[in-house]
């Protein structure tokens, strides 16, 4: 977990008679492969009469594979990365070729080496929506631990319905006990977590019901100041993952500059809300912090730290919406009688449920997206395995 | 009387308005997905089904928000002033204007992503962050929408008392009436151009999504204003 040194470089070099043997068994060992630059090397060019002699599909793949390589001679250097996990099965199937060759596998030292997060297969489905996203740079934290659960905690917000969970929860276990598949997976949780949030505010399918904390129809006010606050941590929970990136690289004053500064900011204007003398001097140094190492792009995005936070009234909107729907929908089925009552509040609850999964998803799927992760997700690149069917 | 006559015209408008553009919307999406479905192969039509799906529920939410107002007006019938009835009358200008310009945003991102879900579906979940972004515009009218409503009474007590409540109300509901319905359909128009360079290269997507998320703070700061001027004036 968190971790995303998860690949090993390495650099091989075969004779080019043995060059299809070897390459069949670094491809089912999955193997990512890079361009060779080395001045000694001619690069490979892709034979195009063969390849438009050539009718198998599998061999076809092979062929166009030789971009990647340099040789000379008769001697082949092949260049790609390979998964820490993978590395004995790497071998073996090499070892099976019966073919000479000489392997050279070493820690990545530049920064486009792919991708790899491993998590417990518990997170495996929020690790599918962390690779929506543009991968973390190599040696950041992976996002993906910290992701499940303030993503749970804004979709459970937005949707909070007792019932609507509980329908949702019980339709996830139903399919993934039959498919397996990541996505009803996720339906559990996001399940558990409509439940969850439904007993906080109170709501079960537009029935009321006691809650823990308090009914949002009848505190907006209050509900308003929790959404925004929460977007006030959410945005310096990311800042802070940014600063530990940054910390792990050694950049002490860049990570000073670019993200204690916009914390020590947020906390400022907290304390400016309950009313604390220390809040401009707090807000005052974070500001001037930001001039130390900052970029341009830091200064500018100032008042977008205003209206990301704005952002996160959409809590408040959506779970307004929702609630608000499914009660109307219920009140009309009880002052209805008979089967017309039951068909109404049936239909209120499916179409509720399947706009509000959706839309609630979607928003917490955004929060994350431009608010969170542009805060400290680099651009580097997920590990692909070449792969011949 | 007259008071419940401009609150049930309020309802009418918040509905109407947004059931339009939300109908107009969900009716080219249906033609384009069966357009796809009659001209492609057996497996894609499989997978394709989904995203139909989800991009026409899209379309749909304008007019369950502009729904949603309706329904509250609706159930308050009752016991208003002629500043109640005015406010919920700004009420439902400020989601029905936003709502009505965000459904054709979000038709248009809808239609420009189906094409490229039916050419590749493996971009389903990244074309769908950028219908997302007109619907916001929607969801930020709605947020004015119910503050007005606390302000008339409608959720909570009533607020909008005297002119000196009226006239910053009708100003928030301007703001965001122009800034939204404005914005939402540019959001749109730079949705559709985003689906597309995704559909070219789809490592660009995150830079795509600062690109369209810069304008949408515009609308955010329209929104924010809005909700200055409805907390100066005391409104909630």
């Amino acid at each position: 977990m968190f971790s995303t040194k998860n690949v090993l470089g390495f650099e091989l070099i075969c004779f080019k008679e043995d060059l299809n043997k070897i390459l069949m068994a670094l491809i089912n060992s999955s193997v990512q492969f890079r361009y060779v630059d080395n001045p000694l090397l001619s690069q490979m060019v892709i034979d195009n009469e063969k390849l438009s002699q050539e009718k198998d599909e599998k061999k076809r793949k092979l062929l166009m594979l030789h971009k990647y390589f340099g040789e000379y001679d008769s001697i082949v250097l092949i260049s790609g990365w390979t998964p820490k996990s993978n590395i004995n099965i790497l071998k073996s199937n090499l070892n099976k070729t019966k073919a000479p060759f000489y392997i050279e596998l070493s820690e990545p030292t530049t920064d486009d080496a792919p991708i790899i997060i491993h998590n417990p297969s518990f997170l495996s489905p929020f690790e599918m929506l962390v690779k929506l996203y543009s991968a973390p740079n190599y040696g950041d934290i992976d996002p993906t631990p910290i992701f499940a659960i303030t993503f749970l905690i804004t979709f459970g917000i937005m949707f909070s319905d007792v019932i609507g969970g509980a329908v949702l929860f019980g339709l996830s276990l139903l399919m993934y006990l039959k498919y397996k598949s990541n996505f009803f997976k996720l339906g559990i949780y996001l399940g558990l977590s409509g439940i969850f949030f439904g007993f906080l505010f109170g709501e079960a399918g537009g029935f009321e019901i006691p809650p823990l904390l308090f009914r949002t129809f009848e505190h907006p006010i209050k509900f308003l100041y929790v959404a925004l606050g929460f977007g006030l941590f959410h945005i310096s929970l990311g800042h802070f993952i940014g600063f530990i990136n940054k910390i792990k690289k050694r950049q002490y004053l860049k990570a000073v500059s670019e993200h204690i500064s916009f914390i020590l900011m947020i906390l400022g204007a907290v304390l400016f809300v309950v009313k604390q003398s220390a809040a401009p001097y707090l807000i005052l140094i974070g500001f001037l912090l930001l001039f130390i190492k900052g970029e341009v792009k830091d200064i500018v995005e100032l008042p977008s730290l205003l209206g990301n936070t704005i952002s996160y009234s959409r809590l408040l909107a959506i779970n307004l919406a929702h609630i608000g729907i499914t009660k109307a929908f219920t009140m009309l089925s009880v002052s209805m009688h008979g089967v017309v009552s039951i068909f109404i509040f049936l239909f209120g609850q499916i179409i509720m449920l399947t706009l509000g999964l959706i839309v609630a998803f979607v928003h917490s799927l955004r929060l994350h997206f431009v608010e969170f992760f542009t805060k400290f997700v680099g651009n580097g690149v997920w590990f692909k395995p070449y792969g011949i069917k | 009387m007259i008071e419940q006559i401009i609150a049930i015209g309020a309802s009418i408008l918040s509905v109407g308005l947004t059931g339009v553009a939300s109908g107009y919307q969900m009716k080219k999406l249906g033609i384009i997905s069966q357009q796809v479905f009659e001209t492609s192969e057996e497996n894609i039509t499989r997978k394709f089904f989904t995203p139909s799906l989800v991009f026409t529920v899209f379309a749909e939410t304008p007019v369950i928000y502009g729904l949603l107002v309706s329904i509250l007006i609706l159930l308050n019938l009752n016991s208003l002033t002629i500043y109640d009835a005015y406010g919920t009358l700004l009420s439902a200008i400020s989601v029905g204007i936003p709502a009505f310009s965000a459904a054709f945003g979000i038709g248009l991102v809808s239609s420009a992503s189906l094409a490229a879900v039916s050419k590749r579906p493996e971009l389903f979940g990244k074309s769908l962050v950028f219908v997302i972004f007109p619907e916001t515009i929607a969801i930020y009218g709605l947020l004015i929408s119910l503050l007005l409503l606390m302000g008339s009474g409608v959720i909570g007590t009533a607020t909008i008392t005297s002119n000196t409540q009226l006239y910053p109300a009708i100003l928030a509901t301007v703001i965001i009436a122009v800034i939204g319905g404005v914005m939402a359909y540019f959001l749109g128009q730079l949705g559709v151009h985003a689906v597309k360079a995704l559909l070219k290269d789809d490592k660009s997507f995150i830079y795509l999504l600062v690109i369209v998320a810069l304008p949408e703070s515009i609308a955010i700061y329209g929104l924010l204003v809005s909700i200055m001027i409805l907390r100066g004036a005391g409104i909630f």
